[in-house]
């Protein structure tokens, strides 16, 4: 009888068991399994030249050099592709199943254990340290950094380089003092990832979530006087409003760009870097990134000297 | 013809050789007036095509100038330039706008190309205005300023430098780069001469020699060169044509030589005249040698034209006269064919036929055979001609020769001999069956009617056969036979055919006797006339006298009176004997009117009808000379000569009658006894004939006839004798039937006019 009284609750712990036993199962998606089921799912944020959204009647128009550059890698390992849209705040959530975020310098994870959505993330994803505790990244295909930007009719005046790169971030946070500074949580952009606070600046947050390419609008409408920003967005900027935008100087150290994986999903991730080492060494990566950024070359031609 | 001698051969020849002359003149005159037009007009087009030259180039600097201008306001260049100004560094931001210019002007030599595989530009330079490179397409370290003088270059727009101590020459264009309004760098674009080079050849399409440069102070860029070059140094001396214009916006003068015409088109030059005037030379020659030529061959040719005339001339005369010859021939063969063969209906004429008939006896008598001649005379065919016409007479004959022919084999003859009268020769007869067999055969052919205008019309033939070599040994004896045999077949009653017999000869030689005898006799008159009277039954009394001829000839004795009348109705004489029986009789009864009135009747042959109007004056005639009463004469005709010739004889009848002749009706009963004519004719007597009256006595039938001939006259009118009375038996007879005159032997035998008188003279007496 007693054993009967226990029984619902005994019944529920052995489901619960075999959702936790299905649920690891299914976490642990690896390339056998993305080849087993034909589908290789992109987590995707629009941002700069790595991938671009925009709407075209009903359908969505994709593009970019990410979305090229793992479209040409799902081929590889005999898969289809399939582009899963996220903003920088679901996309660690659909890939993981359990979101995270950084917040006043520290990594913080989500309870909820959701369904898995992607297999890769790949969009420029700036190397950090905080999300390399949630994902593993691959081989860095692409450099970067955090600029401070100003509208050109601004009394912030270019930094002169000293050739030393943290006596540049110096004499820019010096500036800064005062200044209304853009920037944008759990992006590159984060104020926390550079210590902003330290520099008494201004440091405006936008109320609503921004994309990165809006930065640069956001001060040319002047909300604020100057704003974070990485290279590759200021490549940009630079061509698309020339004479209107001034660089003052580096904000961050060099970064590096890559492509996050799964911690559970290792061969996942060797397989990608055996793909990016071949298209670098046949020069077709090359070819990929003069088309979407031709002027990168003049800052890191080292980075895209490949042997 | 006027035409044809004024171009003659000769004439021909002259007048092309003037005209040849002339227009070899006219072309040295119009090529040498088409020399110098031409040289104007190519001095005008030259012209042109320099005008032309310039065009191209200033239009393709204007457009190498917009395209700098362009590239200075490129958004590259400015976005650098603003970058710049904004205080950016290299390392953040302007960097990234220096590496977008030098992309920009690589990009920009690259795409130059306008219109042409050659870029414009083989480098562009972008030079501060300190003169240090910003940017450049190709090495900049490679760059070197040389001539360029920065600051003289800030003050223009555009300016071509050339610096001649480049092969090929170097022209570099310069383009002031405004930033903010205010010139802030050059951009040096060095022109590719290539594609200039190319512009200028493309338009040069002609073989001619040409040599086109731009030149300029600092040197000259050669574009086309195809002449040698000592004749450019001593262009001025030589033939060539020169040109020289300044090129727009441009340091540029445009040079340009061309060759003369004379070393381009040698058919349009002096060469050519002087090639078509030697070309005249041997023309000339050949022409004055034709004309020699022809003037030898005018008299052969005049002679043989002549002898051709004349070959013509006896052609034609060949041809009329074979023309002729052969008229002559077909119709000799026409004329020997009508004199052998008859015309209407074909067949072979008399003589041919007794040729055929010599040949198939020689032929018989080699075979040991007969040959049969047939001598075939149609049936009344004199009255068909008659009554019908001869065109009707003819179409019989030719009918008759059809069915003949279709009769016999194709080796006999038919032959056509005259008139009605036709001969077949049957040649290889067997035997005399044979021929009776073909002789009715042939009388068959007859049974059929022949069609004439479509009327039904019957006739008949006799034939007479004669055999070879039983009736005669030669044609002309066989042909005699035969016609002899024809006679008997005729005599016999006709439709009918008579073999020939010896005794026919007899007959022949005595008709042939009496013929030439009674001729004799009418010659000396020695023809006599009898008078038999003729008796009123009621009173026994004579009332007239029929005349009757009687000859009696030394030779041949006494003739009867039918054999040789009869005989004079075919050859002729009868005319001569109604007229002598006529007159004798006339002038006798004449005289005997004085002794008692008295009719005399007088025989008319019915050959003397023949012509009406001849025998009614002849009668008129007598009675006129003779003072005969009209009424005393009595004509008498038998009943044959009423059948047809109506209209006529009726006119005669009723002329006669008119005067006062009596008309008797002879021998009537015994010929063609219709009675409609008693009522047609006027006749006042009707003679019964003898045969009927003879046994009146005791045949029943004949004593029927004649009361009813008596009744039929009585009825008519008509008074009725009755001939050869010879008993007293019949006269009662006879006079019981109120029959009013009689005539025989029982009252009186005809008696010679002076034994008639006496008889005359008697009766009256007695009475």
């Amino acid at each position: 009888m007693s054993l009967n009284r226990y029984q619902p609750i005994f019944s529920c712990l052995l489901l619960f068991a075999c959702l936790i036993i299905f649920s690891a199962a299914s976490q642990a998606r690896d390339l056998s399994e993305i080849q087993k089921e034909g589908v290789l799912r992109h987590i995707g944020v629009p941002y700069a030249n790595f991938i671009t959204l925009y709407q075209e009647g009903p359908h969505m128009i994709k593009g970019g050099m990410d979305i090229e550059l793992i479209q040409g890698f799902a081929k590889h390992i005999g898969v289809k592709y399939q582009f899963i849209p996220a903003t920088w705040s679901t996309a660690f959530t659909k890939l993981t199943g359990q979101s995270a975020s950084y917040v006043n310098g520290e990594l913080k994870r989500g309870e909820a254990t959701q369904n898995l959505q992607g297999d890769i993330i790949a969009n420029g994803v700036t190397i950090l340290p905080w999300r390399e505790q949630v994902v593993d990244f691959s081989t860095p295909y692409f450099p970067s950094a955090v600029w401070l930007i100003a509208r050109a009719d601004s009394s912030l005046q270019p930094i002169i380089p000293s050739g030393s790169t943290n006596e540049d971030i110096k004499k820019v946070k010096n500036k800064m003092d005062g200044r209304d500074v853009l920037a944008m949580k759990h992006t590159c952009l984060d104020p926390d990832l550079y210590n902003l606070s330290e520099t008494k600046a201004n440091v405006i947050l936008p109320l609503k979530q921004r994309k990165l390419n809006e930065m640069v609008p956001a001060i040319l409408n002047n909300d604020a006087e100057s704003t974070l920003l990485d290279v590759p967005d200021t490549l940009i900027a630079l061509q698309k409003w020339p004479g209107q935008i001034k660089v003052i100087g580096p904000v961050s150290q060099e970064q590096e760009m890559a492509a996050a994986f799964r911690k559970q999903s290792p061969q996942l991730r060797d397989a990608f870097n055996a793909y990016l080492k071949q298209i670098q060494t046949t020069g077709e990566y090359q070819r990929l990134v003069e088309k979407y950024y031709p002027s990168v070359f003049y800052f890191y031609a080292d980075f895209f000297e490949f042997k | 013809m006027n035409l044809k001698q004024i171009f003659t051969a000769k004439n021909a020849f002259i007048i092309a050789s003037v005209l040849l002359g002339a227009y070899l003149l006219l072309i040295l005159t119009v090529t040498n007036i088409g020399r110098s037009k031409l040289e104007d007009a190519r001095y005008n087009e030259l012209q042109f095509k320099v005008d032309h030259y310039d065009t191209l180039l200033t239009n393709y600097f204007s457009r190498v100038y917009r395209q700098m201008n362009i590239a200075a306001n490129d958004k590259s260049v400015s976005t650098y330039f603003a970058n710049k100004s904004s205080g950016m560094s290299m390392a953040y931001g302007l960097g990234a706008s220096l590496f977008d210019v030098n992309q920009f002007l690589k990009k920009l030599v690259k795409n130059s190309n306008h219109n042409s595989q050659l870029p414009t530009f083989s480098r562009i330079t972008l030079l501060s205005i300190n003169g240090s490179v910003i940017a450049d397409s190709d090495d900049p370290d490679t760059f070197h300023l040389h001539k360029i003088d920065v600051l003289a270059l800030k003050q223009q727009q555009h300016k071509i430098i050339v610096d001649g101590s480049h092969s090929p020459l170097m022209m570099q264009l310069s383009t002031r780069v405004y930033f903010q309004k205010k010139p802030i760098a050059l951009l040096i674009a060095e022109l590719n001469p290539n594609p200039i080079i190319e512009l200028l050849h493309s338009q040069d399409y002609s073989r001619q020699g040409s040599r086109i440069e731009l030149s300029s102070s600092d040197g000259n860029l050669v574009a086309i060169n195809k002449l040698p070059s000592h004749l450019i140094e001593n262009s001025k001396h030589s033939d060539l044509f020169y040109f020289e214009q300044e090129i727009n916006n441009t340091p540029f003068l445009l040079k340009a030589w061309f060759s003369q015409i004379n070393d381009q088109e040698l058919l349009t030059s002096r060469v050519f005249i002087i090639i078509m005037s030697i070309l005249a030379v041997p023309i000339f020659l050949g022409i004055y040698y034709l004309v020699h030529v022809e003037r030898k061959n005018a008299l052969l040719q005049s002679e043989i034209s002549h002898a051709k005339a004349q070959q013509e001339t006896l052609s034609i005369h060949n041809f009329q006269l074979e023309k002729e010859i052969s008229k002559r021939k077909s119709s000799e063969k026409r004329l020997a064919y009508q004199a052998t063969h008859d015309a209407l209906t074909g067949l072979p004429n008399r003589s041919l036929s007794l040729q055929r008939l010599n040949h198939a006896i020689d032929t018989c008598e080699r075979h040991h055979s007969k040959v049969l001649v047939m001598y075939i005379d149609l049936d009344n065919f004199k009255q068909i001609n008659d009554t019908l016409g001869h065109a009707a007479g003819d179409v019989i004959l030719q009918q008759t020769s059809k069915r003949l022919l279709s009769s016999v084999r194709k080796i006999d003859t038919v032959a056509r001999l005259s008139g009605d009268e036709f001969m077949l020769v049957i040649s290889e007869l067997q035997d005399q069956k044979q021929a009776t067999e073909l002789a009715v055969k042939i009388l068959s052919l007859f049974d059929m009617p022949f069609e004439v205008n479509e009327q039904a019309f019957h006739t008949s033939t006799s034939i007479g056969l004669a055999l070879y070599p039983d009736d005669g040994e030669d044609p002309s004896t066989l042909l005699k036979s035969a016609d002899m045999a024809l006679y008997r077949a005729k005599d016999a009653g006709r439709n009918n055919f008579s073999f020939y017999e010896s005794q026919m000869n007899n007959e022949v030689t005595r008709k042939v006797a009496i013929n030439r005898r009674l001729r004799e006799a009418i010659k000396h008159n020695l023809l006599k006339m009898y008078y038999q009277p003729l008796i009123d039954l009621k009173t026994q009394k004579i009332v007239g006298a029929e005349a009757l001829m009687r000859w009696t000839d030394e030779e041949l004795g006494f003739v009867s009176p039918e054999e040789f009348i009869s005989l004079a109705e075919k050859n002729g004489l009868i005319g001569q004997l109604g007229n002598f029986a006529l007159s004798t009789a006339a002038k006798q009864a004449a005289q005997w009117q004085k002794i008692q009135p008295l009719q005399i009747a007088i025989n008319f042959s019915s050959v003397q009808f023949r012509d009406c109007h001849a025998l009614l004056s002849e009668i008129q005639n007598v009675l006129l000379t003779t003072g005969l009463p009209a009424d005393k004469l009595d004509v008498e005709v038998t009943e044959s000569l009423l059948i047809g010739e109506e209209k006529e004889l009726l006119d005669m009848f009723r002329r006669l009658r008119e005067m006062g002749v009596q008309l008797s009706i002879d021998d009537f009963g015994t010929g063609y006894s219709a009675l409609s004519y008693l009522q047609k004719f006027a006749f006042t007597k009707l003679k019964i004939d003898r045969a009927f009256i003879m046994n009146l006595g005791h045949n029943l039938s004949d004593q029927t006839l004649v009361t009813a001939i008596v009744a039929m006259a009585k009825a008519l009118h008509l008074r009725v004798v009755a001939e050869g009375i010879e008993d007293q038996e019949q006269v009662h007879f006879l006079s019981d039937l109120e029959c009013e005159y009689g005539q025989g032997y029982l009252f009186n035998k005809p008696l010679p006019a002076s034994e008639f008188e006496k008889l005359l003279y008697a009766h009256n007496k007695k009475s």
